[in-house]
């Protein structure tokens, strides 16, 4: 999930009777919109609302016209329906800004996950700094909380570890937090995290040095590999799609356990279903809101 | 006590693709709203639908940025360009025929179109889809 800091786009927004507004989000498409966004839904048939086309390139006036006018013929409304077409250019902002000024920390059992402007008063729990940038995993999501739960529960200070999926880092991180509490400060355990998306790697690269423990973490911008050696904790905090396809390679590198986080609860019938074509029967799950966490011991 | 609702957001973004770019960024960024947890939810949800369809995606933001959110079908016109083949805002429908359907791509399509058709019998949702169609320029056959 990558933004280029030097792209603007560009936005179309169409006056639009509500009960039009569909078909105006068809004429968008129509014209190649990156996307479409309404504000306000539930106002009334007889109001007009704001449809907002966001391009790369803006469309020239006459298409967008024909375009949109076109669409509202092919769903019975006539022309009128179009109050006011309005361009814009919409400049590249840090859009997490705005939600950055509300993430507030995450305490656990073990842990307090917290982003690098929060205070935190001193604690007996690990306290784990997180720049969330724009990769995944701030500690406030069910499925990094899955996985920290189940580190909290049973990773043995000393095993090996593999965070598949790394993304911000937190999960390798908080391993190596729990390996320098219990004193075990040359990180003999042999600590990796992986992540295929470059950006996410360079964050949790920040992420390891913000913390401390960049020295024993290993970082690399690729997915597991039949290379890999074996690990005695390895955590995929990924998607369901992901982890399939994944599953052999994740179950091979797996010495003790294996936790798979980032699966749907609707999807907890086919994860077990593939799971019982390597003769695992019964896995371990946790749920929280509408995710789910799989545990496999071996 | 019911969460008190702050905003609903109504998005089109293609299916296992979100990301922070418009228009995303700005739509959720402006509520508050956590986009990466958003991008992840939305793209484990549609990650085995059609990537070059746009899922209609309806945001109900509430007052402490917690967010829910539901996926509609896409758009009639956009099911129907794809069934039948035909290029984005080919010809001038109006006056010539731009391609061609069949019976049972429109009841396909309005199977699909159902739960967001306000009706639960198929011959009248088949012949909503229909209208579209052919106002379309798609000739039905079959």
């Amino acid at each position: 999930m990558t933004n280029d800091k030097n792209q603007n786009w560009y936005a179309l927004d169409i006056t639009v009777d509500s009960n039009a507004s569909e078909a105006i989000e068809f004429g968008l498409n129509e014209l190649e919109a990156l996307g479409t966004e309404i504000n306000n839904l539930g106002k009334k048939a007889t109001e007009t609302l704001c449809v907002t086309g966001y391009f790369n390139e803006l469309p020239d006036d006459a298409a967008t016209r024909s375009n949109l006018e076109e669409a509202l013929r092919i769903h019975g409304f006539t022309p009128a329906a179009l109050r006011r077409i309005d361009s814009r250019s919409v400049e590249n902002t840090d859009w997490l800004a705005e939600w950055k000024k509300h993430w507030k920390p995450t305490v656990s059992e073990k842990f307090i996950v917290a982003p690098t402007w929060e205070t935190i008063e001193e604690s007996e729990k690990i306290v784990i700094r997180i720049e969330p940038s724009m990769a995944f995993g701030t500690g406030t999501h069910e499925t990094t909380r899955l996985c920290l739960k189940a580190i909290e529960e049973d990773y043995k200070v000393g095993e090996s570890f593999y965070d598949v999926g790394t993304g911000t880092g937190i999960l390798a991180i908080a391993v190596a937090k729990l390996i320098e509490k219990a004193g075990e400060n040359d990180f003999r355990a042999f600590i990796k995290g992986c992540d295929t998306d470059e950006d996410s790697i360079k964050i949790a690269l920040e992420n390891t040095e913000l913390n401390n423990v960049s020295e024993a973490i290993e970082l690399t911008t690729t997915s597991i590999s039949a290379n890999d050696p074996k690990f005695d904790y390895v955590c995929a905090n990924l998607t369901a799609d992901v982890i399939v396809p994944l599953l052999p390679l994740l179950l091979e590198k797996t010495n003790r356990i294996l936790v798979l986080s980032g699966i749907l609860k609707e999807q907890e019938d086919s994860i077990k279903a593939e799971l019982r074509k390597f003769d695992i029967e019964d896995p371990a799950v946790e749920t929280s809101g509408e995710w789910i966490s799989v545990k496999i011991k071996k | 006590m019911a969460k008190k609702i702050t905003g609903y957001i109504k998005l089109q973004i293609p299916a296992g693709k979100a990301n922070p770019a418009p228009p995303i960024g700005p739509a959720l960024g402006q509520h508050g709203v956590n986009i990466m947890e958003f991008c992840k939810a939305f793209n484990a949800r549609t990650q085995n639908d059609d990537p070059d369809m746009k899922v209609p995606v309806v945001i109900t933001v509430y007052a402490d940025r917690s967010f829910t959110f539901e996926t509609k079908t896409p758009p009639a016109g956009d099911l129907l360009r794809k069934a039948s083949g035909i290029p984005k805002g080919s010809g001038k429908p109006n006056k010539e025929k731009a391609g061609i359907i069949t019976r049972a791509q429109i009841e396909e399509i309005a199977r699909k179109k159902m739960p967001d058709l306000n009706t639960t019998n198929l011959e009248s949702a088949m012949r909503t889809i229909e209208g579209t169609a052919k106002s379309m320029g798609l000739t039905v056959e079959g």
